[in-house]
């Protein structure tokens, strides 16, 4: 079934259609999901919520862009939504300045597997996280972040070098070891 | 490393990357849609279920059988109760057999006649096309009863000395009478004259026994009086007629149109222009952005059902439900189609899928704020002007509105633009209203309103909350039965 007639027949409120449109994109979703929270079970929250909020919207979906796109979209707000209502990370969700670390040549992130990678990222502190997950992988602009996130563009500068900083300094002292020890969330 | 090259190889890496959710996660992602979907459903459901509860109270109300019989029959209950004849005739049914036996006629197969007439009117249902019949069957009667007066005085006048002659006249009486009953029994005639006829029945019976009582026709005069008191029936119809107009609902439809608009208080109406409202100061948004956009009044209408019943002479009462349409409108830009995240009163963090641009320099486009509601009302009007040619009423009200849907736009400094968010409305609004009613004719009345909301529009606002309100003109038709 194309995108279109999906679109379509989940508008029509059908089952079968809307469970599709589910098993097509929940799994990529949630792994957008969990790179913005602390735990699966806060990632499977998040997809819960956005997912509603995917059907409830889809009418707004003008075809003029990837479902997947559109979808991710939404993914991301829900989840910018659930860590500001969220007081476990709201409360470090400060944007207060953490020591920087020096930046080396030679990057070990190509060597790492997506899932350590998206690990080390969640080891961020919330603040941070968000911003690095809107920047590097979202592509956002500072501008955009800073709209979302209530925050100046410089703050997001700021916060985006001083995460940058982080993760690689962490990358480079574990050199790959680290993975087992900054798994969380299970 | 470079600038680009980290966050190119984290993109990379980052691609493709999924978790396989648990199966628990879909249930409750269904059972959501699926309630959603439930609850839209309950909407129209307890809204047709107002409009049958309405529909059925209207019917019990208006249904003229169950009306008339009910207002005559107690009426007629008082009336027996109070009349002092009918009390003698109670007091004395024991002369009845006597008075068949002396009136010398099969008096006993009249009675049993008259009871069949009785029996038959009770049995023949009210029909509306014989409604004409039953005023001139009075009439006759009347007229009858006249006569009747008239040929018992002239009697009573000339000093009738022959018993039997008295008796016989009043037998003759009774007879034509009789006639009489059999002719209305005949024409089938509504409950209203029902009742009339069988009080006729009870006068003349009365009549008849004092006729009976009297030793001799020295006393012929009260049974003139007797005769004039069953002529005087007319007089209790026409309070009953009285009566029944002021139990009377009636029922109508309505329709308006008004200008409608936010309003700070009562006094300035329509004619405050407020800004856009805004649940961050817009003055810390964007260098250099304007201003929101102002609010101006637009077009509004109703329409619905109302029950009207009259109190007293001068009080009305009516009670209705209807639709409201209420709109407002302002100057916005373009459409942009972005997912964006709002903090405001309802919520620190409201998902947007699209904006619209401030309005600036050809890139203007105006925007219609609609507001549906569906409201249950209640008026009073009283009559202050009642000329013969010329009436005028005051009627005020009260009414809850339940908001129904709305496309109303907020502004934002973050965007800085304007998005939906109805969440910061009040959905349940209690407004009062007054206005002048002028009858045009029996059915149709003209009305000059102004209706101001006592519910502000928004939740939490911080800046002044404005009101709804909306003046206009209302046409009323009323089908009276």
């Amino acid at each position: 079934m194309d995108v279109r007639q999906l679109v379509k027949d989940c508008l029509r409120q059908k089952p079968e259609a809307q469970k599709q449109l589910y098993d097509q994109y929940a799994k990529n979703m949630l792994g957008v999901c969990y790179r913005y929270t602390k735990s699966l079970k806060d990632a499977e929250d998040v997809l819960q919520d956005a997912f509603v909020k995917v059907y409830h919207n889809l009418h707004q979906y003008k075809f003029d862009g990837e479902l997947g796109a559109w979808i991710r979209r939404i993914m991301v707000n829900t989840a910018l939504n659930f860590l500001k209502k969220n007081k476990k990370y709201q409360q470090e969700m400060s944007f207060t300045d953490a020591p920087l670390h020096s930046v080396s040549d030679e990057s070990p992130v190509i060597k790492l597997q997506a899932k350590e990678l998206a690990d080390l990222i969640r080891q961020l502190p919330p603040g941070y996280q968000a911003v690095f997950n809107l920047f590097a992988i979202e592509g956002y602009s500072h501008i955009e972040i800073g709209e979302m996130l209530g925050i100046s563009d410089g703050t997001s500068r700021s916060q985006y070098a001083r995460a940058r900083a982080l993760l690689i300094s962490w990358i480079e002292k574990n050199n790959l070891e680290t993975e087992n020890i900054l798994y969380a969330g299970k | 490393m470079q600038e680009n090259e980290f966050e190119d190889a984290v993109g990379k890496n980052m691609e493709g990357f999924g978790v396989e959710p648990s199966a628990m996660v879909w249930t409750k992602v269904e059972r959501s849609i699926r309630k959603e979907k439930k609850r839209r459903f309950a909407f129209w459901y307890w809204f047709l279920l107002l409009l049958l509860g309405g529909g059925i109270a209207t019917a019990i109300l208006f249904n003229p059988a169950t009306n008339d019989k009910t207002t005559i029959a107690n009426s007629q209950i008082e009336k027996n109760t109070n009349n002092p004849i009918l009390t003698h005739v109670k007091k004395d049914s024991s002369n009845i057999g006597e008075i068949i036996i002396d009136t010398g006629k099969n008096s006993e197969e009249i009675l049993i006649q008259k009871e069949i007439v009785v029996d038959e009117i009770n049995a023949v249902p009210a029909k509306s096309s014989k409604i004409s019949n039953k005023n001139s069957s009075v009439s006759e009667l009347k007229n009858t009863l006249y006569k009747k007066t008239g040929t018992v005085k002239a009697t009573t006048t000339n000093k009738i000395k022959n018993q039997t002659e008295k008796k016989q006249l009043a037998a003759n009486t009774i007879g034509a009478s009789e006639q009489q009953f059999e002719s209305a029994s005949e024409r089938e005639t509504i409950p209203a004259e029902k009742s009339v006829s069988r009080n006729i029945v009870n006068q003349i019976d009365t009549a008849v026994v004092k006729v009976n009582k009297i030793p001799d026709w020295e006393n012929a005069d009260s049974v003139t009086n007797d005769l004039a008191l069953a002529d005087s029936f007319s007089k209790p119809i026409k309070k009953e007629t009285a009566n029944q107009k002021l139990n009377k609902w009636n029922w109508g439809v309505q329709f308006s149109a008004a200008k409608s608009g936010f309003s700070k208080g009562l006094f300035s109406l329509n004619k405050a222009v407020y800004a856009a409202p805004a649940y961050s100061n817009p003055g810390s948004g964007a260098s250099g952005a304007p201003n929101p956009s102002a609010i101006k009044p637009s077009f509004s209408w109703s329409a619905g059902l109302f029950i009207k019943k009259p109190v007293s002479k001068k009080l009305d009462i009516s009670i209705g439900i209807d639709y409201h349409y209420l709109s407002t409108h302002q100057r916005i830009g373009s459409l942009v189609d972005s997912i964006r995240m709002i903090n405001n009163a309802s919520s620190n963090g409201v998902q947007i899928n699209n904006f619209y641009r401030q309005a600036g320099s050809g890139n203007t486009n105006s925007y219609t704020n609609k507001f549906h509601f569906i409201g249950l009302q209640a008026n009073i009007a009283w009559e202050i002007i009642a000329a013969k040619k010329f009436k005028l009423y005051w009627e005020n009200g009260i009414a809850y509105n339940r908001l129904v849907s709305s496309n109303m736009l907020y502004y934002s400094n973050s965007l800085p633009g304007y998005y939906k968010d109805n969440s910061l409305l009040h959905k349940n609004q209690f407004s009062f209203s007054m206005g002048l009613l002028l009858p045009v004719g029996e059915k149709l009345m003209l009305k000059t309103f102004l209706n101001y909301n006592l519910t502000p529009v928004f939740k939490n606002y911080s800046a002044s909350n404005p009101h709804f309100s909306t003046f206009g003109l209302q046409l009323k038709y009323i089908f009276k039965k």
